[in-house]
């Protein structure tokens, strides 16, 4: 970060010179002279800015540090928080199967049953396939919650590569590629309120679906 | 409705993938096939000839849109009924689908009942269409 001292050290060599430009700049406004007004007040902002570039790059160079190659903490570099998040979706992903795998062997194991002798029985039986069904179509929190994990790793790496960029002296500004792709499942409190299947149902009917 | 149409899932998640293909299984469809996103998708559909597209819309590669859309104007295509899958529920992105020829919107996370009315309200308007 900038601190007061050295921002006091550069205003005292300078003194003089910003003194000069100030005049120069006020001059030139007193005399409609634009081209000279632009020139001493652009030297003006260079100067100005040029601790806070040199601090922002070297914030840039500290946060690469901290977090871009996990040297300051081993356990908290921004790869490695990709990584983490990454495991979160194979392990759920895995799971997500098993239970698949399970509710399929259920529907085999029910058509193993003799043919149901009263009504009763078929209808129960019916009822659980049913349920079946639901319990599969209920296992798609894989994908939702896939595909938000991936957005966040998206952001992770992308906050990666731009720091490495401030690093390198480039000013790149951080983004998403995302063109067409969509953007994924909605999240409460952060994104806008989704249309759920009524409001999609009822827009699609308008326009004659 | 004839249960054995072709059906072409398409869904970069395995999960998703395997979940319409049970859920088509429990109502009685056995023939599909599956691709991870547009682009591996249209290859499979210029193989054989497919009688419906069940796709997710946010697929790397080649979204489910792009699909929708380069089905509609490849003439060989064109008529596949789409019917998309979608946690991508912005009121814009439901028009546009509709606009490039969707025939059915089905919201993420859905219910298997929800699946099966999106799927017969299809199989209607085509019969009705026949």
């Amino acid at each position: 970060m900038i601190d007061a001292p050295s921002c006091e050290k550069a205003l005292g060599e300078d003194r003089q010179a910003v003194i000069g430009r100030l005049h120069a700049a006020l001059w030139a406004l007193e005399h409609d002279d634009l081209a000279g007004w632009r020139t001493n007040v652009d030297a003006l902002i260079q100067w100005r800015s040029q601790p806070l570039v040199q601090g922002l790059a070297k914030l840039a160079r500290e946060l690469d540090t901290a977090l871009g190659n996990g040297s300051a903490s081993p356990n908290a570099s921004l790869p490695e928080a990709c990584a983490r998040l990454e495991h979160v979706v194979h392990v759920s992903e895995d799971a997500s199967h098993h239970t698949l795998d399970l509710i399929q062997e259920c529907g085999v194991l029910l058509g193993t049953l003799p043919d149901a002798a009263v009504e009763e029985q078929a209808a129960t039986i019916a009822a659980i396939r049913s349920r079946m069904s639901e319990m599969t179509a209920a296992q798609g929190y894989q994908d939702l919650t896939g595909q938000i994990i991936r957005r966040v790793v998206e952001l992770v790496r992308a906050v990666h590569a731009g720091l490495g960029e401030m690093t390198d002296g480039e000013a790149t500004p951080i983004h998403l590629n995302h063109s067409n792709r969509g953007y994924g499942p909605s999240v409460a409190g952060v994104d806008p309120q989704p249309a759920t299947q009524d409001d999609a149902n009822e827009l699609l009917s308008s326009l004659g679906l | 409705m004839d249960k054995n149409i072709r059906i072409l899932i398409v869904d970069d998640f395995s999960t998703m993938r395997r979940i319409v293909k049970n859920l088509l299984n429990d109502l009685g469809f056995f023939n599909t096939a599956e691709a991870d996103d547009g682009v591996t998708a249209l290859v499979e559909l210029k193989k054989a000839p497919y009688d419906l597209v069940v796709t997710d819309w946010n697929m790397p590669g080649m979204p489910g849109i792009d699909l929708l859309k380069a089905i509609r104007a490849d003439a060989s295509l064109s008529k596949i009924p789409v019917l998309m899958v979608t946690a991508e529920a912005k009121r814009e992105q439901i028009i546009e689908a509709a606009q490039a020829g969707v025939n059915g919107y089905v919201i993420k996370p859905f219910t298997a009942a929800t699946l099966e009315d999106k799927l017969n309200k299809v199989f209607e308007r085509l019969g009705a269409a026949a």
